[in-house]
């Protein structure tokens, strides 16, 4: 009749999911099977040849047989790196020796260009250990990678081999894949640091608010004065939040006695990101002279701010903790007074 | 050959490895732990003569095992020497506050670890080196 | 010949009332149906983009070092066999500040002792207000070994009323309301606290994936190895869940509208529950009751408050293996929805209690409250209608299509989410066999939900009264629904 289309449609309709579902269904479950499959035979080589470096570490004699596969090359490199991240000294030479004998650097660095971006990533990762001039150009060439875990992995394999890397080169790729607000970019900016000093000092002047943060956090690592000069004004000037609240937070850290009064003005900040960090730091510091803005801030309109306001109050000695007591008696706060006490207590 | 019995906890399974081979090639038992509770339970069994201890362990972690050891009437003797890639002067005091004997960071020189753990467990349990390459 | 005319004018009011509930009983399905599809594809795209946020940018800058401490709150009746293990699991949780609160109920067994002695218990002090109808708390105990722990003794009162003395005691920012026999995984806090920390005064509350541990090895209180059952009832309970919390859950979280959050584990700020007054007592689905409680109050109060939900495996539970166990759990599920539709239908349709008064009460409404009346009416009239010729095949053959076809896509296209995004199976068979499990579902099991689902309106109905006090006995296994 008149509805008889649609009806068909929903017949057909229903039919087509389920259809689709179940063959989707059967599709991931042979993908599965073949991972599988694939991950067991790797796992089962892995371990002979796991069973041949040891062997090869008793015996050094027992290391002439003749060059591996492209697979087994692969497996090795995995099995060997991992061992050489946890062992020095002697045993390290020998496993470097197992490898120079074993794997062929060329194509692993051709690899390094053209494999897929999971491999890519996986080879950078595993050549932190050698010591050929070619795979350090490798590497570096691998930090312009479109691939921003390749770039990391490269960054990372390049610092482990001891080469310098330039921050200033290396920011614009990073920031280009959005990759800033990464914690592995936090820890190669702070591994970096040392070399960097003056790129640091350059950073703090940058546009982008994530770079200056980056930068505020590896100069706190190693505070110099001119570094503290610095930060105190980033902490009072800056127009982004985040840079605020990262300098007030790094200043904290760096028990900058000088920033008591940057810190207890970060205290009526606009933001409470940077009011939280501020009575974060103004306890770190133990600045008395916080007292009474602390106080005002177990009030504050955001819950971050007044558990850490509370806090900061526990640790400015007994005038802070009689500060607090005598605000243990408000029902609004005594159930985070009680907890901040108690926090102290345990 | 009846060397000490050393227990060597750490969850990376490559590193444990590399500690037992490091160990039983100069002759020492070695039973390995994969995480505090085990090692608990391993020490609750048998009594070790020494344990190599990771510090970060998922679950009950190498501070709290050591801690639970201290504390024990039968444990609080075994010498401990704790094995951690956080190897930062805070770190290190940690560890020597928790009550380890020894602390050593990763990477780690085997040589340096076995030099380590004969002067903690003394000459006389010091394992018979005829049987090992 | 008046009578004919009487008795074709009968025949032909009673054709127009039976095609119309034929239509009727058809749109509601057509409406599930797009329903569920709409879930599925929100629920994708919210798995899809969580990928793609795995490194989350500014959160561990402004709190790095900081996480909100938060108490779990395990209300146990009659726990005796399980406790120690379960309390030890729970304190040997990945997070860096946390208390266990475990509120003795008025076991009859050993429970209480279990925990002294388990823990070395010893009676301590502890300073609260009594801020919510709870019954009197007979004793605090406390273990200086696990200063994490404190263990709460009090009359028999019902879970409501234990956790009602749980938040009272808890002195934590955040409580995690949960059951004694929930197995947590090891990350569960970090977790589905990842909300609060994101964006703390917006969140009011946050739930997590909960599983049907049948079929899986369960050692001290955590799930060693995940299996598969071989009882259909189990195999059919999981589909359920995977369906009800990827899909479901998720997508109501998508849209704004979570009307539950399981009372295996759920996490809320606690100042937002003393507001409310806590749990209602003598409800049979609390969990339920208070999430719609706390829409309606920050709606009514003129705050912004948002519920979140996280994808991942939180917990893990124990599921009816036997039809009497699982009818019992659905009867009291369908009553304790209904209960708190009506008692909170005054919001329902109202523009200003937002998504929740709106999207998720015409939700529950088609799902919960209409839904099993229809749906059973239809498996009876649809085929009377077409054998006496009223429906045509092609109406009737859309009809069976919507009820038994539609469904297998949903359930199976959860399935391959699942494969897809978490991939929690460790063997591909289990794949196939939980296929077949969600098809086979449709053919009986689902049926007898809806009987079950409408023996619970009954009931209901029937007395809003005698069994609201008989139901409070024990609540070992009780709700968790999906």
């Amino acid at each position: 009749m008149e509805g008889a289309a649609l009806f068909r449609f929903i017949l057909q309709a229903s039919v087509a999911l389920a259809l689709a579902a179940i063959a989707s269904l059967l599709l991931l479950f042979v993908r599965r099977l073949v991972i599988m499959r694939i991950d067991r035979a790797n796992a089962e080589r892995r371990r002979e040849l796991e069973e041949m470096v040891y062997g090869a570490l008793e015996d050094p004699a027992a290391l002439t047989s003749g060059r591996l596969g492209a697979r087994d090359q692969r497996l090795l490199l995995a099995v060997v790196s991992e061992m050489l991240r946890g062992v020095d000294g002697e045993m390290r030479d020998q496993l470097k020796a197992i490898l120079a004998l074993h794997i062929d650097l060329d194509r692993l660095m051709g690899d390094l260009r053209n494999a897929i971006p999971a491999d890519r990533a996986k080879i950078a990762f595993r050549l932190f250990w050698s010591d050929s001039p070619a795979v350090h150009d490798a590497l570096r060439a691998a930090l312009d990678d479109s691939e921003p875990e390749v770039v990391l992995a490269a960054a990372n394999a390049l610092l482990a081999t001891g080469q310098s890397i330039s921050l200033l080169a290396l920011v614009p790729k990073l920031e280009s894949r959005s990759m800033l607000g990464n914690r592995a970019v936090r820890d190669l900016f702070r591994r970096l640091a040392p070399d960097n000093a003056s790129a640091l000092f350059t950073f703090l002047d940058d546009p982008n608010p994530a770079v200056v943060v980056l930068a505020i956090d590896a100069l706190a690592r190693a505070p110099s004065s001119p570094a503290l000069r610095r930060l105190r004004a980033a902490a009072q000037t800056h127009l982004a939040v985040d840079v605020r609240a990262a300098a007030i937070r790094s200043l904290g850290l760096a028990q900058d006695q000088q920033a008591a009064g940057v810190i207890t003005a970060a205290l009526s900040d606009p933001a409470w990101e940077v009011r939280a960090q501020a009575a974060i730091a103004a306890g770190r510091i133990g600045d008395a002279g916080a007292l009474s803005q602390l106080k005002k801030r177990v009030g504050d309109a955001n819950w971050w701010v007044r558990l850490r306001a509370a806090q900061a109050l526990a640790k400015l000695g007994a005038e802070g903790i009689a500060a607090l007591e005598a605000l243990a008696g408000d029902e609004q706060l005594n159930q985070l007074v009680d907890f901040v006490l108690s926090e102290r207590g345990a | 050959m009846s060397g000490a019995r050393i227990l060597v906890a750490d969850d990376d399974e490559v590193l444990r490895r590399l500690v037992t081979h490091v160990l039983t090639r100069e002759g020492y038992q070695v039973v390995a732990a994969g995480n505090g509770e085990e090692v608990l339970q391993h020490v609750m069994a048998r009594r070790p003569d020494a344990i190599i201890l990771d510090a970060m362990m998922p679950g009950i972690d190498g501070l709290e095992v050591l801690h639970a050891l201290r504390q024990g009437e039968t444990t609080k003797d075994i010498p401990v020497i704790m094995l951690s890639a956080r190897s930062q002067e805070r770190d290190v005091v940690r560890g020597f506050d928790f009550g380890a004997n020894d602390y050593l960071g990763k990477p780690f020189k085997p040589g340096e670890l076995l030099v380590r753990l004969k002067r903690l467990i003394g000459a006389d349990s010091t394992p018979d080196r005829d049987g090992a390459a | 010949m008046n009578l004919t005319l009487l008795h074709d004018l009968a025949f032909d009011i009673g054709i127009v009332i039976a095609v119309t509930v034929g239509w009727l009983i058809f749109v509601n399905g057509v409406l599930l149906n797009a329903l569920y599809s709409l879930q599925l594809v929100l629920a994708w795209r919210a798995l899809r983009r969580r990928r793609a946020a795995r490194t989350p940018l500014s959160a561990w800058w402004r709190f790095s070092e900081q996480t909100v401490p938060i108490s779990l709150l395990a209300p146990a009746y009659n726990e005796e066999a399980t406790i120690v293990d379960s309390v030890r699991s729970m304190l040997a949780l990945n997070y860096p500040f946390f208390e266990v609160v475990v509120i003795n109920d008025g076991s009859r067994d050993g429970t209480l002792a279990a925990l002294i002695e388990g823990f070395g218990l010893a009676p301590v002090k502890r300073a609260f207000q009594e801020h919510l109808a709870h019954k009197p708390i007979i004793a605090t105990y406390g273990s200086a070994r696990f200063p994490r722990l404190i263990v709460i003794d009090k009359p028999n009162g019902g879970k409501a009323d234990a956790l009602n003395a749980g938040i009272d005691v808890a002195g934590s920012p955040l409580v995690c309301a949960m059951d004694a026999d929930s197995l947590l995984e090891s990350d569960s806090l970090p977790r589905a606290v990842q909300p609060f920390i994101e964006d703390f005064d917006n969140v009011v509350a946050c739930g997590g994936s909960i599983r049907v541990v049948n079929g899986s090895d369960v050692r001290h209180g955590r799930v060693t190895r995940i299996g598969m059952p071989h009882d259909l009832l189990s195999l059919f309970q999981i589909v359920e869940y995977l369906r009800a919390f990827l899909i479901g859950r998720l997508a109501w979280s998508e849209m704004g509208a979570m009307m539950l959050i399981s009372g295996a584990f759920g996490i809320f700020k606690r100042q937002v529950m003393l507001e409310v007054g806590g749990y209602t007592l003598n409800t049979v689905g609390e969990d339920m009751e208070i999430i719609v409680k706390i829409h309606r109050h920050l709606a009514e109060t003129g705050r912004h408050g948002e519920m979140r939900f996280v994808p991942e495996p939180v917990c893990w539970t124990e599921a009816p293996r036997t039809l009497k166990g699982l009818a019992g759990q659905r009867r009291r599920w369908q009553r304790g929805s209904l209960e708190t539709f009506f008692r909170h239908r005054a919001i329902m349709g109202r523009g200003e209690y937002g998504l929740p008064g709106t999207v998720g009460y015409i939700h529950v409404l088609i799902t919960d409250v209409i839904g099993p009346p229809l749906e059973a009416l239809g498996y009876i009239f649809m085929p009377l209608l077409y054998v006496v010729g009223i429906l045509n095949l092609d109406f009737f053959m859309a009809y069976l299509a919507l009820t038994f076809v539609f469904g297998v896509g949903i359930s199976v296209g959860s399935l391959a989410l699942e494969e897809i995004e978490m991939r929690r199976y460790p063997k591909p068979s289990y794949l196939l066999v939980l296929m077949l499990a969600a098809i086979l579902e449709n053919f009986g099991y689902r049926q007898l939900n809806t009987l079950w689902r409408i023996q619970g309106w009954w009931q209901y109905v029937r007395g809003h009264t005698d069994w609201a006090t008989a139901a409070r006995v024990g609540f070992g296994t009780k709700p968790k629904r999906p």
